[in-house]
Parts: structure tokens; C-alpha cells; sequence
């Protein structure tokens, strides 16, 4: 059987090779996702008779600190493909072993904040604001933890397409930045709806 | 496909700019939350802030600005049907005829 077409080269249709375009369009799916719960907040929100200021509940120092996290993640990870590019393997196992790294600080901070709610008796079912703090931030902590095993792969077994394929691997390695810079962006929205209003 | 250590350089330059525009711009919003400002006013710049940030991770990491068409055309279509369902439930949610009113 013949390999994948258009894994590398473009399709004459669309311009493009087939996974940027299967890519973009997941992450159309992932923002309808993401809008769904954004709504959710607002009619929760204006519906409420009283809200509480996230500040106040929620660790602004610590949020600030992931979000300098993820915006740093999206630049290793973008180095990391550019490396590919330039032909540097070992410029691509550097960066990508950072965004892997920050990616895990990132959990470990989240996971600190939801262990310090729970031990002031803040849950998802308190009242309406941790009900939605929990699921919004939840949902692209589940987010994260998927990119991350994909990343994990790509830095381990999944790098050894290099040797075989190359310009494929680039391509993967450019997908998967797609997607990760998707997440970083929800959570350049997330941080200010939740900890900043 | 392979590119040269120029522009490798080059390439690293516009992402560090790019790092900083971010970290720089999510200062800003915290410093905002910081004035304590009237809530609508807040949420206003902040999401506002919030806004750049994401453009410009769309536009540079994620290469949008020197994307093909038909990219573009993917994401209208996206933008437009969330548009378009938030104001459905928008509408929903103001729109309650005489009488009526919300369950909670």
C-alpha cells in the first residue's frame, strides 16, 4: 500500500497538505467547544444577583505566573519547529524538552490552586462562580494534558521520523504547534474572564 | 523547505518580539485589574488587552497572517456561527416575553 498522500506536498485544491488543513478545521471544532463554555460564564454571570470579584477567590500572582508559563511554552514550541526547518534536530530536542518542562509547571501550578480551593472548601458545587472556574479551567487542563502526551511522543518514539521523513515530521511537529498555541490562546482569554474582572 | 541560519535568525527575532509583546501586554492587564476600575470599564480593557494578545499569537505563531485563503475562510465560518449563536442565546436570555420569567 502507498504511504499517506499529501503529508508533505499540497493538494492542488487546497493549497495546503492535508493535516494543516484537517488541524484547522479541529480547531474550529475546539473553538465552538471553548465559545460554548465562554457562554456559559456570561449567562451565568448577568444572571447572577451577585458576583463575586475572582480576585478575591483566586490567586492572581499564581495565574499570572501561568500564564507567563504558557506564553513561554508557545515560543519554545514554535523554536522547536523552526529548528526542524533549519535542520537543527538537536535545537528541536532542546526546545521542545522546555515547552514539555513548562507544560508540567503549568500543571503543577493549577494543580497547587485546585488542592488550595479544596482545602478551603471551595468546590465545583459552592455556588456558580467555582462551578465554572473549575469547568472552565478544567476542560483546558484536560487540554493541556492532551498536547502534552502528544508533545511527550513527538520528543520520544515519535522523533525517530526523522531519520525516515523529515519534511513529514516537520509538518507533524508544525501541526502540533497549531494546536498548542490554541490552548495558550484560551488561556490568554481564561486568566482575565476569571481572575482579572 | 529547509531555510538558511539567516533567516533562522531572523525567524527567532520576530517570535522574541513577539514573547515580549505578550508578557508586556499581560502585565498591562493585570496592572488595569490593579486600578480597580468601574466593572464594565475593566472587562472592557482587559478583554480588550486580552484581544491583541490573541491576535497576535494567531497571526504570528500560528502563521494566519501569510496563511492560504482557504484558512481564512475555515475561521469565518467559525467566527460567524459563534457570533451567531451567543446572540441566539443572548436573545434568549433578554428577550422573555411579559410575564415571564428566569428558573435558577
Amino acid at each position: 500500500m502507498e504511504g499517506i498522500p499529501y503529508t508533505v506536498e499540497s493538494r492542488q485544491d487546497t493549497g495546503l497538505y492535508n493535516a494543516k488543513l484537517g488541524i484547522w478545521l479541529f480547531l474550529s471544532s475546539e473553538v465552538m467547544l471553548f465559545a460554548a463554555l465562554f457562554s456559559s460564564y456570561i449567562i451565568l454571570r448577568i444572571g447572577a444577583e451577585s458576583w463575586p470579584v475572582g480576585a478575591s477567590i483566586l490567586n492572581v500572582p499564581l495565574g499570572a505566573l501561568n500564564t507567563l508559563i504558557l506564553i513561554s511554552s508557545s515560543v519554545t514550541m514554535i523554536l522547536a519547529w523552526v529548528s526542524l526547518k533549519a535542520k537543527n534536530f538537536a535545537g528541536f530536542k532542546k526546545n521542545l524538552g522546555f515547552t514539555i518542562l513548562l507544560t508540567l509547571c503549568f500543571l503543577g501550578i493549577k494543580a497547587y490552586e485546585y488542592s488550595a480551593k479544596f482545602h478551603h472548601d471551595l468546590y465545583p458545587g459552592t455556588n456558580n462562580f467555582m462551578a465554572i472556574y473549575f469547568t472552565l479551567t478544567g476542560i483546558h487542563a484536560l487540554h493541556i494534558i492532551g498536547g502534552l502526551i502528544v508533545n511527550t511522543y513527538n520528543f520520544s518514539l515519535g522523533s525517530k521520523m526523522w531519520q525516515t521523513e523529515p519534511e513529514r515530521f516537520t509538518n507533524r511537529i508544525e501541526v502540533s504547534g497549531l494546536y498548542w498555541h490554541f490552548v495558550d490562546l484560551v488561556w490568554l482569554f481564561l486568566f482575565p474572564v476569571l481572575y482579572l474582572t | 523547505m529547509a531555510i538558511t541560519q539567516q533567516d533562522f535568525q531572523s525567524e527567532i527575532n520576530g517570535y522574541r518580539s513577539i514573547f515580549f509583546s505578550l508578557v508586556f501586554l499581560s502585565a498591562v492587564g493585570v496592572g488595569i485589574h490593579y486600578l480597580h476600575l468601574p466593572t464594565i470599564f475593566n472587562i472592557i480593557l482587559i478583554l480588550g488587552v486580552a484581544f491583541i494578545q490573541a491576535t497576535l499569537s494567531v497571526c504570528y505563531f500560528m502563521h494566519l497572517i501569510s496563511e492560504r485563503k482557504l484558512i481564512f475562510l475555515v475561521l469565518i465560518l467559525t467566527v460567524v456561527f459563534v457570533i451567531g449563536m451567543i446572540g441566539l442565546i443572548l436573545h434568549q436570555h433578554f428577550g422573555l416575553p411579559e410575564g415571564g420569567f428566569h428558573v435558577s
